[in-house]
């Protein structure tokens, strides 16, 4: 029962960073159309941030705060010489900026990096729980992932967040209009740069140890087949994507225990469907599940 | 006194000179008609004018101003504003929502202020939505306000941007073929709607190839051809102009 227990807990832990990383990729894919395809860079600029603030001393928020500031500023360093490209310039260039991080931490020796990773990262009011931590873990994780989502709602639905759509529409006729396209691109690219740093710090103190291989591309793919699959440009989209792809790969995880499948086709045939699922709706339902809602104003 | 005034702007894209030492001049309240064959450099004139393209050579003037060099938003911000040759409206925001995107030093577009100043912000909303409303109506597409703009048929299109642009406040708009692919009753309101701003204050400078159009509205009619300005005068001094009637067939 308390396995049980656990397990859900495990899982909904793992909705709410997947979760926060599917908002952040909203507010800079679904709602201003900067193709970032380099997520897990800032995923693990968090994760490693908090590690090392954490594993020499500092509280777990000093962690978190850190991360979300960090992984902020390689944001902005990111968007100042890519965001004035193209889109599919910047889908490229955020690739190669994910693994020159990937590379780096793998390389880079000083600071307690490398292949070994970082391990003991202490997890939160540990002590205080016990037995009963993977809850209270997960609801550490809700609080957070509640918190973004209304933040970054109450900035969606702001003139700010209008104007990121009108970016996202039409840069053109947006800049003509007379905003300054390259700095609302900057914001929304800090902002969820933030966001994927307080998941990577989430994640870090949830598994207590990273290394670089945990950071690889895949991972940007999955958290873009969550918004897509949930419905881009909508941030309960992003959360319920995230609840399906999680939902997919535990249930095969279970289901290769009881169907014959040769052993090196589990994981790849898991990455097939998951593709799948991404081509399928793009062609089929590119708005995902949920899709974007109309914005009403009520007539004055 | 001139409310826009292009002097000797020269653009060249390679090899290939868009614009030759063009100059052109618009005063205030007034409708002004730019005209010339295919390629001739009328949109290019423009997108130079409002910062899409950095001059080669040459100064713009606007109110007053030296705005060579400025970005496009920038520009927009002294009160000069553009619609496009080929519309572009924000397809999947409401016809609403394109008009309140366009107003100039909303307080919620700082992200500090979203949080900060959310009373201040609800208030100027409602005030915006009331005046986008009155715009829409006068150009009569109000029923249509909660519509994707990707619903709009094209001569709706070309009304929301022009209804957009009315939005930033303008001193003059730079009209790219505003009725380009318009049904032609549509097309003359259009032009009665640019009628009766003008005689609210602003100032417009269109191209236009409709050339009933251009000489029943436009006050004085500048001519380009291959880049150069061949002429400039009112409708019935164009229409005889030996230089435009070869620019158009050829000479």
């Amino acid at each position: 029962m308390v396995s049980l227990v656990s397990y859900i807990a495990d899982t909904m832990t793992y909705v709410g960073i997947f979760g926060l990383l599917g908002i952040s990729l909203n507010i800079e894919a679904g709602y201003t159309r900067l193709m970032n395809f380099g997520k897990v860079a800032f995923f693990a600029v968090g994760a490693y941030v908090s590690a090392l603030l954490t594993v020499s001393g500092a509280p777990f928020l000093a962690g978190l705060a850190g991360a979300m500031l960090v992984a902020g500023l390689f944001g902005f360093l990111i968007a100042l010489p890519t965001l004035k490209l193209r889109e599919d310039y910047l889908a490229i260039t955020t690739i190669a900026a994910a693994e020159i991080i990937r590379l780096v931490l793998l390389n880079e020796r000083s600071y307690g990096l490398g292949p070994m990773g970082i391990r003991d990262i202490p997890r939160p009011l540990f002590g205080v729980f016990g037995a009963s931590y993977p809850v209270a873990y997960m609801a550490i994780v809700w609080a957070c992932l509640i918190a973004w989502l209304l933040v970054s709602q109450r900035i969606i639905s702001s003139p700010f967040g209008r104007i990121l759509k009108a970016i996202r529409e039409d840069e053109v006729a947006t800049e003509a209009l007379g905003k300054d396209v390259f700095a609302f691109k900057t914001k929304s690219l800090v902002l969820g740069s933030c966001m994927a740093g307080a998941a990577g710090s989430l994640f870090a103190h949830y598994t207590s140890f990273v290394s670089p291989d945990m950071f690889m591309p895949l991972l940007t793919f999955s958290v873009w087949t969550m918004m897509i699959v949930g419905g881009t440009a909508n941030n309960y989209g992003a959360i319920l994507g995230a609840l399906l792809i999680q939902a997919f790969e535990r249930s095969t995880r279970i289901l290769k225990d009881l169907v014959d499948i040769p052993t090196g086709a589990q994981v790849n045939l898991r990455w097939i469907v998951i593709g799948l699922l991404m081509v399928i709706f793009l062609m089929y339902k590119p708005q995902g599940i949920l899709g974007e809602r109309k914005v009403r104003v009520t007539p004055p | 006194m001139s409310l826009l005034r292009v002097e000797a702007v020269s653009k060249s894209f390679g090899g290939l000179k868009a614009l030759d030492h063009v100059s052109l001049e618009t005063p205030a309240s007034t409708i002004v008609g730019l005209i010339g064959p295919n390629g001739s450099g009328k949109t290019t004139l423009v997108n130079v004018v409002t910062g899409q393209y950095p001059a080669d050579g040459g100064n713009i003037f606007f109110n007053g101003e030296d705005i060579t060099g400025l970005q496009p938003h920038e520009i927009a911000h002294k009160r000069l504003v553009r619609s496009f040759q080929i519309t572009r409206v924000f397809p999947k925001m409401t016809v609403l929502e394109n008009m309140l995107v366009a107003p100039p030093h909303q307080t919620g577009e700082a992200l500090v202020s979203v949080f900060a100043r959310r009373r201040r912000i609800m208030s100027q909303e409602k005030e915006l939505a009331r005046r986008a409303l009155d715009l829409l109506r006068f150009l009569e597409i109000a029923h249509l306000c909660d519509e994707y703009a990707a619903n709009l048929s094209g001569g709706q299109q070309k009304l929301l941007e022009l209804g957009r642009s009315l939005m930033c406040n303008p001193l003059m708009i730079l009209l790219d073929e505003p009725v380009a692919g318009v049904n032609p009753t549509l097309a003359r309101k259009i032009f009665e709607k640019i009628v009766e701003l003008k005689e609210g204050g602003m100032a417009f400078l269109v191209i236009e190839h409709n050339v009933d159009i251009v000489m029943s509205f436009c006050e004085s009619i500048y001519v380009l051809s291959k880049g150069e300005m061949v002429a400039k005068g009112d409708p019935s001094q164009i229409q005889n102009d030996r230089r435009v009637i070869d620019a158009y067939l050829g000479g």
